[in-house]
């Protein structure tokens, strides 16, 4: 299919628009879409509700949640004929399905003044988001990615430490999920030593992804020695966390 | 963000002293168990589009091989007290792609060096997946360490680190623009019964600001009975000069539905405020690049097939 994209300026007057929408009709009212993305309102509509039922009980609701609807966001995308990490990194894709094809739920997760989720600012736009922080943290199927992300030490600022913060020359895909998944499977002692060390439950994550910024400046990490994991053992190693 | 290394990196100097050398860096892409070849057109010094004769290829359906040689000589330069790695450690040779439009960056292995090594030329290729990139992707040569070795007293200066950059080659750096403008006219093949041979979509909003290779784009009918001469795959049939005179009526057809809004036109013509992509940036671009007459509609035809003719065919 054809992936509709809206450029700034155009996402811009769809904010206002749809501010005018919701304070008329309360979200009652979308904007108009083609048959293609009223299937794609319909999907995400349902993802929104089945994972707010999966949330009863949850430690972590907003993160939590954030992790079942990027689950089956990633999933649902992903399935779409012609969509790709391509279609993913257009900025104004991310802007035509938050103001014209799912406003409403994006209004939800924040609300309706959150311009910076919906547009204003790309890297926080709430699909977004999402799609990147499943597609960084991927380990090779979606049971296994889930079950990394639902550990306790993840939330919602571990989201902000990685799919928030592109590269600025790009992103090592790779080297992301390898520290999502060493991180990931730290045991509890190991995590605790590291946590009172640092000072601050997300404290651990942000240094490592700080590091990894600073050291990839002078070495180019897939070069080093031992590859990816290699890479990512001394990154841990140098940030004194024990393995 | 600018790097003070500590330690010896590759000069303009050690690179004359190896006669590093650059043989044409080569894009191609694969259609059906065919390699087509595209060629570069020249945005700025550094930057260029691809440009594919047949007029098929775009950055979603197709994937992109980029291949080169370089060459080098005097290996030995490289290594101990005066190089930049001791005197038994590994140099690497890559091309380093980044991308912050793509969200993704990589390194294409070229060689891996030691001394006493000789020298030669060496090859690369590497195939980017269709769908993968994105924007403007600039590609750098480097030279790092690959493998530490044991530093002897003499030597305690060098970098050491494996995956320690030691030298970017200059001359080489270039940046590949995938959304530019003229890179991307989009041709989908379809099966179209009882349709025509061909037709054009031109489905935007706002040209000033939607992108060319978004919401204008090309059908072939492949249900057509004629379909054999538009079809490269069909050495038999396939008639380039075809091809060329559905290029020509396409554009023509798109810059006449554009002329449709006088407003729209003049501003396209003037040229300012253009989002950079978009279908009035990309047709001030042909206009001007090109050199096509605009005053009539007869003038523009013949212009346009005046100048894709020399560009395709000759």
């Amino acid at each position: 299919m054809k992936f509709k994209t809206l450029d700034r300026s155009k996402a811009k007057d769809a904010m206002e628009e749809w501010r005018n929408l919701f304070r008329l009709y309360n979200g009652e009212k979308l904007p108009d879409v083609n048959e293609d993305y009223l299937i794609i309102r319909k999907k995400l509509t349902q993802f929104f509700n089945e994972a707010e039922v999966e949330l009863v009980g949850s430690k972590k609701e907003k993160y939590n949640f954030d992790v079942s609807m990027g689950v089956k966001l990633y999933e649902y995308l992903n399935s779409l004929d012609g969509f790709n990490i391509r279609v993913a990194s257009n900025d104004e894709f991310w802007y035509y399905l938050s103001l014209k094809v799912a406003p409403d739920l994006v209004t939800k997760r924040y609300n309706e003044h959150s311009d910076e989720h919906f547009y204003k600012k790309n890297v926080r736009v709430w699909f977004s988001t999402l799609w990147w922080y499943i597609h960084l943290s991927w380990q090779g199927d979606l049971e296994s990615t889930k079950k990394l992300l639902l550990e306790d030490r993840f939330n919602t600022d571990t989201i902000l430490n990685l799919a928030e913060r592109p590269g600025r020359n790009g992103t090592y895909i790779d080297i992301d999920r390898e520290i999502m998944k060493t991180y990931g499977t730290l045991n509890d002692v190991q995590l605790e030593k590291a946590r009172s060390r640092v000072g601050g439950v997300n404290n651990v994550f942000r240094l490592l992804m700080h590091l990894h910024t600073a050291k990839s400046i002078v070495l180019e990490p897939l070069l080093y020695d031992g590859g990816i994991n290699g890479y990512v053992t001394s990154l841990f190693k140098d940030a004194q966390i024990e393995m | 963000m600018a790097v003070i290394n500590l330690f010896p990196t590759l000069t303009k100097e050690t690179f004359k002293n190896i006669n590093l050398e650059i043989y044409e860096i080569k894009f191609k892409y694969h259609y059906h168990g065919e390699t087509r070849k595209l060629q570069k057109d020249f945005l700025e010094d550094n930057t260029f589009q691809l440009i594919d004769n047949y007029g098929m290829w775009n950055p979603s359906d197709n994937n992109l091989e980029i291949s080169g040689k370089i060459h080098l000589q005097n290996i030995n330069e490289l290594f101990g007290e005066s190089g930049v790695a001791c005197h038994n450690a590994k140099i690497g040779i890559g091309i380093r792609w980044t991308s912050s439009q793509s969200r993704q960056r990589g390194i294409i292995k070229v060689v891996s060096l030691s001394k006493g090594d000789l020298g030669g030329d060496f090859a690369y290729s590497y195939v980017f997946e269709a769908g993968q990139l994105r924007g403007d992707i600039k590609f750098d040569l480097i030279f790092y360490i690959e493998k530490a070795g044991s530093p002897s007293v003499n030597e305690m200066h060098l970098a050491n680190i494996p995956g320690t950059v030691i030298g970017t080659y200059n001359e080489y750096s270039f940046v590949l623009s995938l959304d530019g403008m003229g890179s991307m006219f989009p041709i989908y093949e379809k099966e179209m019964p009882n349709k025509p041979l061909w037709n054009v979509v031109c489905d935007w909003d706002n040209p000033a600001s939607d992108a060319f290779s978004e919401y204008v784009y090309i059908n072939f009918n492949t249900a057509h009975k004629n379909y054999c001469y538009i079809n490269s795959l069909d050495t038999e049939h396939y008639n380039p000069q075809v091809v060329v005179e559905i290029m020509t009526q396409a554009i023509f057809s798109i810059m006449s539905t554009l002329k449709e809004n006088e407003e729209e036109w003049n501003e396209m013509l003037e040229g300012n405020g253009l989002s950079k992509g978009s279908v009035s940036y990309v047709i001030n671009y042909m206009i001007n690049s090109l050199g096509l007459s605009v005053e009539t509609s007869a003038d523009l035809l013949y212009s346009l097939r005046e100048k894709l003719e020399g560009k395709f065919l000759s």
